[in-house]
């Protein structure tokens, strides 16, 4: 089930988030939470029902030995529980997402040619399977040393019930892309209410926040994802300017759908009175690679430092620039092949991690840019490598590349022409509408934040949603890219 | 304002909207799919993918008894002109067999089509995605309200207005106003490659196409289109393979008009007939549709061809 389906719009949504209410007004703990966990599993074997004892599977598995981790009073213990726990975990993610790659790597370079079945992609296995790793690194009771460590691991010494951990994983705003969420941070919300606002201003704000979500996902994500699908479906001789118009529309596209779509998320979250985390604070705005880093996909990038830059920056022994530089781009690698089994997706994170080694370089060595021009790097630099996330093969990859630099061909437009669809009408209003709001607008969650009940807003939201059934009714729901990943 | 009321007054808005929207559309009915649609004359406006799949559902077989069906080759055939049969061009710019046939399939959902002219083209053949949106029986929603019935409602008023010229009649011909001197990337493609690429998915949709019209007894007559000499010096042999795969393919008793025998040579050979080598100009597809005409009234006399009268 998507967010921006009907299913999910006209009678998921209202009917989860009324009973929760209802539930949570006139019932004692854990009937609402209950109805949480049945809700998010309903949700999840909507989207594929074979996927479910997996996902079962992972909850109980990873639950039981934290428990069995938490109990231990002999740290080497621990320490084996802990490792034990993540083996499985990547195990899993291997088996159902890199054997391939790996098997068919191991043929390129001569090696044995060996099959392996193919099980196909459990939706959200990279989801959930990261926050199972992120729990049992957090449960790990390690001495902390320092109050910042204290207070990061406060309120883990003691397990949650198998009903908490249940329905903290398969929490459905996030269960299959995300926000990644930790659980000291959801679990609290399942038992109380704890945020600042009233419930019912917190569900206004949430609906307020999916509106603009699903505007974002439908009318301009999906307008941009038509260029870009056009584009790269078989990159040819492109002029210049078209390679850069489809590398440009793949970039809004990925922004507008994956934020889009964890503003939908967080909107939802907030409906049912949870906070999870922020996933997007205006990236293309960035002015440096660092920077875009902090603002894109929040929450795998505090993943990314916390869970594998700093375990690998300390592995190497005393912090040097060059020790920060290999750490960056090893963490950025395996980051980007969590994205998707191709060595695309390695040089993409490759060319990253290169970026914020190079970043780091500078910053020490203080050679700073003008903010004008350190954006406009920045944004040619996204806007080029996104090519290693739409296209299927390097060689496709480098073609594109190609034509981005100037070259015979620089103006024409042909193939442009020929690769769009029939309307470019009703295609191309969204898409200037969706540079504009990127590049000098208020992100949606400072509109959230700012959200006041009031006429204005109630025929704001209204109009958004309007718009976006309008378009959904155009043409079938458009999957998210994060999906795939 | 209270939160209640907050959300009460957005949802009652969001409600009233989408329902006022959907009765205005419903009223102007410019697919003709919610009231009887005989003698009514509906172009296709906006999205022509769209507006074709729609049509089909109720207005093309309550005017019409055939169908043409073929890819942007035969969008400009103007089959108005044809005598004893009302056609309607079901050909999309683009398009291939999958799309063609949800086309075809949903006009037999009524009776009305007793005869429909299948093209026999590579480039019906050569892929088998849906290009702008996935016709199936659901897309009679966007009919309500949608970003195509939009883009269909600026067309028409942009025609009423005279500010665009109108490219659509209400038989389905399109008229190519620019005259394509250049092929467009995905032909260029197919007449780069060594040989005509015979997509699986594609085939076995014609082959079921095939197979379903005959189920509801349809009279098929296949259409071999013209192509220039000129293009046909260089693909003369893969063409011939194709053909003669596809001929195996449906096999060979149902009627045929080849534009590529002997007979119809001249055609082929003058330049002028043709604006790209493939697509036709309007006086090249003019004499197209008058072979087509005599061809039907001769089979017509001959009772190889039954017309059926609604």
């Amino acid at each position: 089930m998507l967010f921006h389906s009907f299913a999910y719009l006209l009678i998921f949504l209202p009917v989860v988030v009324g009973v929760h209410s209802f539930l949570r007004a006139r019932t004692p703990w854990p009937w609402p939470q209950a109805w949480l966990l049945f809700a998010s599993l309903f949700f999840y074997t909507r989207s594929g029902s074979a996927n479910l004892p997996l996902l079962l599977g992972s909850i109980v598995f990873n639950w039981a030995i934290a428990r069995q981790m938490m109990a231990q009073s002999d740290d080497s213990r621990r320490k084996l529980y802990l490792w034990a726990g993540l083996t499985v975990n990547i195990t899993v993610l291997f088996l159902f997402k890199y054997i391939h790659l790996f098997l068919e790597t191991l043929a390129y370079f001569r090696g044995p040619r060996l099959s392996f079945p193919n099980w196909g992609f459990p939706l959200g296995v990279s989801f959930f399977t990261l926050t199972q790793i992120m729990y049992l690194v957090d449960a790990y009771p390690r001495a902390p040393s320092s109050p910042a460590a204290r207070k990061i691991f406060r309120g883990l010494t003691t397990a949650s019930s198998l009903f908490e951990h249940a329905t903290f994983v398969a929490f459905f705003p996030y269960v299959v892309s995300g926000p990644l969420s930790r659980v000291r941070l959801v679990v609290p919300q399942l038992r109380a209410y704890t945020m600042k606002e009233s419930p019912s201003v917190m569900a206004c704000r949430g609906f307020f926040l999916f509106s603009m979500g699903l505007a974002k996902k439908v009318v301009l994500g999906d307008s941009f994802g038509t260029i870009a699908d056009a584009g790269f479906a078989a990159v040819s001789n492109y002029s210049m300017v078209e390679a850069w118009i489809f590398c440009l529309a793949a970039l809004f596209h990925l922004y507008f759908d994956f934020s889009g779509y964890s503003d939908m998320a967080l909107g939802a979250a907030w409906m049912l009175g949870i906070d999870i985390p922020q996933n997007f604070n205006a990236p293309l705005r960035a002015r440096s690679i660092a920077e875009f880093w902090q603002r894109w996909h929040i929450s795998l990038s505090n993943f990314i430092t916390e869970y594998l830059y700093n375990p690998l920056s300390r592995s190497m022994g005393r912090p040097t620039l060059a020790t920060s530089a290999i750490a960056t781009i090893l963490a950025m690698t395996i980051a980007a092949l969590w994205h998707g089994p191709a060595w695309t997706f390695v040089a993409w994170g490759l060319s990253h991690g290169l970026a914020l080694a190079a970043h780091q370089i500078c910053k020490r060595r203080k050679l700073e840019m003008p903010d004008w021009l350190g954006w406009l790097v920045t944004f040619v630099f996204l806007s080029s490598t996104i090519v290693f996330l739409r296209t299927n093969s390097l060689t496709s990859a480098m073609l594109m590349l190609s034509r981005l630099i100037p070259h015979g061909d620089i103006l024409g437009h042909s193939a442009l022409k020929g690769l769009l669809p029939a309307s470019p009408t009703v295609l191309f209003h969204p898409v200037g509408l969706g540079v504009v709001l990127a590049l000098f607008f208020g992100t949606s969650m400072e509109y959230a934040n700012a959200f006041r009940p009031s006429l204005r807003t109630a025929f704001a939201s209204a109009f958004l949603i309007v718009v976006s059934l309008f378009v959904m009714n155009s043409a079938p729901a458009r999957q998210f890219i994060y999906f795939a990943f | 304002m209270r939160p209640r009321y907050w959300l009460l007054t957005t949802i009652s808005t969001v409600l009233i909207a989408a329902a006022t929207i959907a009765a205005v559309n419903v009223a102007v009915d410019i697919y003709g799919l919610y009231r009887p649609s005989r003698g009514r004359r509906l172009p296709v406006l906006g999205d022509a993918r769209v507006a074709k799949y729609l049509l089909s559902m109720r207005y093309v077989p309550e005017n019409f008894n055939a169908m043409l069906t073929g890819a942007s080759v035969s969008a400009n055939w103007d089959v108005t002109t044809i005598e004893k049969l009302r056609v309607y061009n079901g050909s999309l710019d683009g398009g291939n067999i999958v799309e063609e046939k949800s086309v075809i399939e949903a006009a037999l959902e009524r009776p009305g089509i007793s005869v429909v002219f299948l093209l026999v083209h590579p480039a019906l053949t050569y892929s088998h995605e849906f290009r702008t949106v996935e016709m199936k029986p659901s897309l009679k929603l966007s009919a309500f309200g949608s970003s195509s019935l939009w883009a269909a409602y600026k067309d028409m008023a942009n025609i009423r207005l005279g500010r665009i010229p109108r490219t659509f009649d209400y038989a389905g011909n399109e008229t190519f106003l620019n005259a394509r001197s250049e092929m467009n990337v995905h032909m260029k493609q197919m007449w780069n490659a060594p040989d005509f690429t015979l997509d699986p998915p594609a085939l076995q949709a014609y082959r079921d196409l095939v197979a379903n019209l005959r189920a509801h007894g349809v009279q098929i007559v296949f259409i071999v289109p013209p192509t220039s000499e000129q293009l046909l010096q260089t693909k003369r042999a893969p063409l011939e393979r194709y053909l003669q795969r596809m001929r195996s393919e449906i096999g060979t008793g149902d009627l045929w008009i080849d534009f590529l025998s002997p007979e119809h040579e001249a055609l082929c050979r003058n330049r002028a007939n043709f604006s790209d080598g493939v697509h036709l100009t309007s006086d090249g597809a003019r004499q197209v549709v008058a072979r087509i005409n005599t061809a039907v009234n001769r089979w017509i006399v001959e009772r190889r061809l039954v017309v059926v009268e609604r």
